[in-house]
């Protein structure tokens, strides 16, 4: 536990001495979502509906944006081969990193958003409900992505590839969570898809610490 | 300067048999065997691009060699690889330093992840270290604002504050001035004494006991 504990503070400590790296997802979700508010003004039933479906994709996307920040410094400053060639299990070591990588990013991203969904005409209750599924599915984006960055963080220009690994994977998190915001507009029960959400963070974040460290000791070999 | 003299409790013999590692369809080196017992240094020597550091790597266990295997204690490390690394030091070409760390956080992160389990590196501990390598002044110095060779010292101070037997340094010599260099020669010289071992590359002259010193060229 004691290393785990090390290496989040180490990571967290890194991006707030960063600061960059840290507002950097943060500005892009807002700034997408904001964007989109002043485009479809005309259409504010429109974008009630659509608003759950943008306040995901732009946290996907903001996801995607800061997910090679993961392992790439590690790998090119050589930290990576130290963790792999010390006597801790991997696994744990990317766990410690996907945690850290989701507090610098997905926290964030999911304490803002009841504002912004909000503002584009959600309700309150709506907006709760969209906090709830983003404070799932966000932690799921950091899981899935670690994978992805690890197969691609060796290669000089791995990041086109890792958009094109790792997208697919997270459609089925974009499907469940906005789906689940609209059946509560609706009016009709959302425990089916938000079980179906907590199953995927918990498969998410008991497999991919296993695959990204097999991933990593390939990439760094 | 001050090191522990005890001897390392967990020596033992480490060589390499028949290694090939094959490059862009070519063998970038064949047949490599070398045998290394506790106390003794293997120099390695070769043209650039002759695969020392690729060796090194494949001795660390980060890389696979195409043939052949690398033994510890008598056994492959690849069978025992927990207890291996728990003995090992490497210092590569990148120096797994953290440029926005400081000196002392830096060392702190790396005992953590050498040392696991057993315990934290105590304050005097860390700073037995940094005065041992000349950096005693430069604790709390952020690592991107020291210079090539003090970053060069703070990533050999891993090995002393691991304090593990087998110590494997990609150009330990680089950047370093003249007295880094002599540090850096009675740190390797009293790991042997202790019964170490040590493989390290390096282009310049190491003053360091003859009897205790193998060498190996690859070129």
């Amino acid at each position: 536990m004691n290393i785990f504990i090390t290496i989040l503070k180490r990571d967290l400590l890194l991006a707030i001495r960063h600061r960059a790296e840290l507002l950097n997802p943060m500005l892009f979700f807002v700034l997408v979502i904001v964007l989109f508010q002043l485009g479809m003004r005309a259409k504010p039933a429109v974008l009630v509906t659509l608003a759950p479906a943008i306040v995901w994709i732009a946290a996907l996307l903001s996801a995607l944006l800061s997910l090679d920040h993961m392992f790439r410094s590690d790998m090119e400053d050589g930290a990576l081969e130290q963790m792999i060639i010390s006597t801790q299990p991997t696994s744990l070591l990317v766990l410690a990193k996907i945690l850290a990588h989701w507090i610098i990013t997905g926290l964030p991203v999911t304490l803002i958003a009841p504002i912004l969904g909000l503002m584009l005409g959600l309700t309150g209750d709506a907006s709760l409900i969209l906090f709830f599924t983003l404070l799932i599915g966000t932690p799921i984006l950091s899981a899935i992505g670690s994978i992805g960055v690890a197969l691609t963080v060796g290669l000089r220009r791995g990041s086109v590839l890792l958009s094109i690994l790792v997208l697919p994977l997270y459609v089925p998190v974009l499907i469940f969570a906005s789906q689940t915001v609209n059946t509560f507009m609706a009016g009709y029960p959302i425990f089916a898809s938000l079980s179906v959400l907590m199953a995927m963070l918990v498969l998410s974040l008991s497999l991919s610490p296993w695959a990204s460290s097999a991933a990593l000791r390939m990439s760094v070999s | 300067m001050e090191i522990e003299s005890q001897p390392y409790s967990q020596a033992a013999r480490l060589g390499a048999e028949n290694l090939c590692v094959e490059k862009q369809d070519r063998w970038l080196f064949q047949n490599i065997t070398f045998q290394l017992e506790p106390g003794e240094m293997l120099h390695l020597r070769g043209t650039n691009g002759s695969g020392k550091t690729t060796l090194l790597r494949i001795v660390c266990g980060l890389t696979n060699a195409d043939q052949g295997e690398i033994n510890w204690a008598g056994k492959s490390i690849k069978q025992q690889r927990d207890e291996y690394h728990s003995q090992l030091s490497y210092v590569g070409h990148s120096d797994g330093i953290k440029q926005d760390l400081s000196v002392t956080e830096n060392l702190k992160v790396a005992a953590v992840l050498a040392r696991g389990k057993q315990q934290t590196p105590k304050p005097i501990d860390i700073d037995q270290t940094l005065r041992d390598m000349g950096l005693n002044k430069k604790k709390d110095t952020f690592a991107h604002d020291l210079s090539a060779g003090q970053r060069r010292r703070l990533a050999l101070a891993r090995c002393l504050l691991n304090d593990t037997s087998i110590w494997i340094l990609d150009e330990p010599l680089t950047a370093l001035d003249k007295h880094g260099v002599e540090i850096v020669e009675n740190m390797i010289s009293a790991h042997l004494h202790r019964n170490g071992m040590a493989i390290v590359t390096s282009h310049q002259e190491l003053t360091i006991n003859k009897d205790r010193c193998k060498d190996l060229d690859l070129s």
